[in-house]
């Protein structure tokens, strides 16, 4: 076949495809959701015209497109017929392989399901990362309550001063240096803050793990210091009564974060059967989507921070029971849920 | 130029493209150009060390000031090793007094504050022009490009202080936790002891020696690139081939 | 042979040739989002603040949070790719296999810019991308993506408008893909270059005219109008 016979053959079908490639990028600027394969409300608005090629064709019009630039390659075909079927694969390629939405049901099931699956699938990461910010919470704690200079190691004397006066018992708004703060306000702080935190507990993971291991032990030492401190001061019932509730939530989630830190670390560190670079990229698949699960909960822990634990219209009592259903909660979510998946 | 011994792949690329062949080209050949960077150079910093005890502050200007040498070694390496020749001490060694041949006395005085500085050093390092016929030659070559390389040296500017700074910081951060603070206060210090400014400077040294490389590589590779743009070397190649093959076939045909 | 350019293999069984975007266009593109996002946190900050107090405060805060994070995530997986730094420069992040970002790996290479950031400045994404050599930073490396320079646009039958009209002549010998396109491409350039550049050229392409001087030239730029599919 000569090149001219090669293009008159196929020059049909090659002008269909370029012409779906052009809508079809159209249309994943307007509609924010490219959908090669299933269109059928954007189809039906569309003229009944013949010449007019249906979306479904794409992938058969795509495949052969891949097909002629093989055969023109091979038998050295000229350059501008080479090169014409070149662009018609490289914006075919990008758009067949774009990212498919769905974007909200994968969303639900991951929640509902895939998370708590993931996280007991790699449990033995969790229970690391666990003992990483609990072990120095209790220790720095019981530390600072016996020895009460200890606390001067990590914190200054004046953010002391200040921490006592977040939970004074007289206090307006429980953790607040200023009351009349607004929730709004706290809310958007804790979610700079918290979810920030647990981002750097997760990304130092990189670091052969040493990261995550850093961040959860220093979290947890300054945790420990805080709550020592303000126990020795006798500020239990204020403080206490404030923590337990969105604690469920942002100690656990800062112990996820660690957890998929470590799950990178250790894929750097021990490798196996890949290469460095393989397993580094696997454990990520897993860990980003910890990291997903992460910043649901921090958001959840967010909200109860700054519109109930901070409220001193509740009592003490109530607050210890809803913390102590939450933190139930939670642990019923990753133990129980998910079951039917788990493998 | 012997373009057939070129180590690079030829084709017109956009000035960012060409800059990024120039890092490659200069990770391609960080061994050679180590070895030769720091036999040269490291014995002149150390010895700028002994005004150390006069201003601290001094001697990195002093440090800075010479970077026009330091572009020679490495323009040195990078214009051997592109032609698939790696030189060795003894041949950088030899080749220094050249290196006043390349307008080094202009480059550290009135044009060091040139930002398309290595962008132009092949013109005077490599092609050895002079006078009137250098300025026609730096002429054309900087026509479209020389923005581009001014904004590369602003980039590098940028990687060599925040290099600088890393190194800093992490000697701060694995300082013991019981001394840090002093250590971190004493890396800002003016008055500070001896030694604290020793370290700042052959730090600020050490990234030098990282980003300088990748600087001068990318400046000669727009420089190839406007000459591959302008005299058509990726074309003349593949003429050549095309001559060659048909004058074979034809040989073996009338054999 | 040194080059910026890789090959990657797609499951069709053809190749793609992808340009790795390096450090200093990367550098220019960080640089213009973060001038945008600057410029949104004072329109944000002089705005909300004022009109609703204290609450405002908190949604400028909540915005901040989203910007920082979310900002380049959302441009990558909605917008082929690119940040509008990125657009700018012409460049876009696409996954190791030629495929599309999407939000698992869009979200770890973000993720990750806390761990490049490090210890100032993105000290650490900076040597990564010195050191490997694909231009990746640890976000890079941890997400299986590369940033690649956007292929020219789909220029269609507009492709090689600014070749020299001569009426199309065949070779007379075959030519390989590559030897073809060195042919378009001194037709396509010969403005370019100098006038006894572009002799020079043609002659050294004589076996393939059977002329030389301004003969070689004319039958070179005949030769490419027919490469190029014209007739």
């Amino acid at each position: 076949m000569s090149p001219q016979e090669f293009v008159a053959r196929h020059e049909v079908q090659w002008t269909r495809l370029e012409n779906l490639l052009g809508r079809l990028i159209k249309e994943s600027r307007n509609k924010k959701t490219p959908s090669a394969t299933e269109d059928s409300s954007i189809v039906t608005e569309l003229p009944a015209d013949q010449s007019q090629p249906h979306f479904s064709e794409f992938p058969g019009l795509y495949r052969q497109a891949c097909h002629h630039l093989a055969l023109a390659r091979d038998r050295h075909y000229p350059a501008g017929v080479v090169e014409r079927l070149n662009q018609l694969v490289l914006s075919g390629h990008q758009v067949f392989y774009a990212a498919h939405a769905g974007l909200w049901t994968n969303m639900v099931r991951f929640i509902a399901a895939d998370f708590p699956a993931l996280v007991r699938q790699h449990v033995r990461f969790f229970w690391l990362a666990a003992l990483l910010l609990y072990v120095p919470i209790l220790v720095m704690g019981i530390a600072v309550y016996l020895v009460p200079e200890m606390a001067y190691t990590l914190i200054s004397p004046g953010d002391a001063v200040e921490m006592e006066a977040m939970y004074r018992p007289t206090v307006e708004h429980i953790g607040r240096v200023r009351g009349s703060d607004s929730d709004v306000l706290m809310f958007g702080h804790y979610i700079r803050n918290n979810i920030g935190i647990g981002f750097q507990t997760f990304a130092g993971g990189i670091m052969f793990g040493l990261g995550s291991v850093f961040y959860l032990v220093f979290n947890g030492l300054y945790m420990g210091t805080i709550a020592g401190h303000l126990t020795q001061f006798g500020y239990t019932d204020t403080f206490y009564s404030f923590v337990v509730g969105h604690g469920a939530f942002e100690l656990n989630a800062i112990v996820l974060s660690g957890m998929a830190g470590l799950k990178l670390g250790w894929a750097l560190l021990a490798p196996g059967q890949r290469t460095r670079q393989q397993a580094l990229l696997h454990a990520a698949g897993i860990s980003v989507r910890i990291m997903y699960g992460v910043v649901v909960m921090l958001l959840i822990a967010a909200f109860i921070e700054a519109f109930w634990s901070s409220s001193t219209l509740v009592p003490a009592y109530i607050k210890y029971i809803v913390g102590g259903v939450f933190w139930c909660l939670v642990a019923f979510y990753f133990t129980a849920m998910g079951k039917q998946r788990a493998d | 130029m012997q373009i057939n011994q070129l180590a690079v792949a030829l084709r017109p690329r956009n000035a960012h493209e060409a800059i990024d062949l120039g890092f490659m080209l200069a990770r391609a050949y960080w061994k050679s150009l180590y070895m030769i960077w720091f036999t040269l150079l490291l014995p002149l910093v150390i010895l700028l060390q002994f005004l150390e005890a006069y201003n601290a502050w001094i001697v990195a200007v002093i440090i800075w000031w010479f970077k026009p040498l330091y572009d020679r070694v490495a323009l040195f390496v990078y214009g051997r090793q592109v032609f698939g020749e790696t030189p060795t001490v003894r041949d950088a060694w030899r080749a220094i007094p050249g290196f006043f041949r390349t307008g080094l006395i202009a480059a550290l005085t009135y044009r060091r504050i040139d930002l398309a500085r290595s962008f132009n050093l092949p013109i005077f390092q490599l092609e050895g022009l002079r006078g009137a016929t250098r300025r026609a030659r730096q002429k054309i070559l900087n026509k479209n490009t020389r923005p581009k390389a001014v904004w590369l040296a602003i980039a590098c500017i940028h990687f060599e202080s925040i290099l600088a700074f890393s190194l800093i910081a992490i000697v701060y951060l694995m300082a013991p936790h019981t001394v840090q603070q002093q250590v971190g206060e004493m890396l800002l210090d003016n008055n500070a002891p001896l030694w604290v400014g020793l370290l700042t400077n052959m730090l600020y040294f050490m990234a030098i020696s990282i980003v300088e490389p990748f600087y001068v590589a990318a400046g000669f590779a727009l420089y190839l690139n406007r000459r591959t743009q302008i005299e058509g070397w990726d074309i003349e190649l593949v003429f050549h081939d095309i001559a060659g093959n048909i004058r074979s076939s034809e040989a073996s045909e009338a054999a | 042979m040194l080059d910026t350019r890789r090959a990657i293999e797609v499951p069709e069984g053809v190749t793609l040739d992808v340009r790795i975007a390096g450090l200093v266009v990367r550098f220019f593109a960080w640089n213009i989002d973060f001038l945008i996002r600057g410029a949104i946190y004072m329109v944000l900050a002089m705005s909300l603040p004022n009109l609703m107090g204290r609450f405002g405060l908190g949604i400028f805060l909540i915005a901040i949070f989203m910007l920082e994070w979310f900002y380049p995530v959302l441009f990558e997986v909605f917008n082929r790719g690119a940040t509008p730094g990125k657009r700018v420069m012409g460049i876009a992040v696409v996954q190791d296999n030629g495929v599309p970002v999407g939000w698992s790996a869009s979200v770890t290479r973000n993720l990750l810019r806390f761990a490049d950031f490090l210890p100032v400045f993105y000290g650490f994404g900076i040597a990564s991308m010195l050191i490997n050599r694909d231009f990746k930073r640890l976000g890079d490396l941890a997400a299986g993506t590369i940033v690649v320079y956007r292929s020219a646009p789909d220029k269609g039958s507009e492709l090689h408008a600014d070749l020299p009209l001569e009426s199309p002549l065949p070779p007379l010998y075959p030519l390989t893909l590559e030897q073809q396109r060195a042919v378009i491409a001194f037709a396509e350039r010969a403005s370019m270059l100098t006038p006894e550049r572009t002799l020079e050229l043609a002659n050294i392409a004589a076996p393939l005219t059977q002329a030389t001087n301004d003969t070689a030239v004319k039958r070179l730029f005949a030769i490419a109008n027919w490469l190029v599919g014209r007739r």
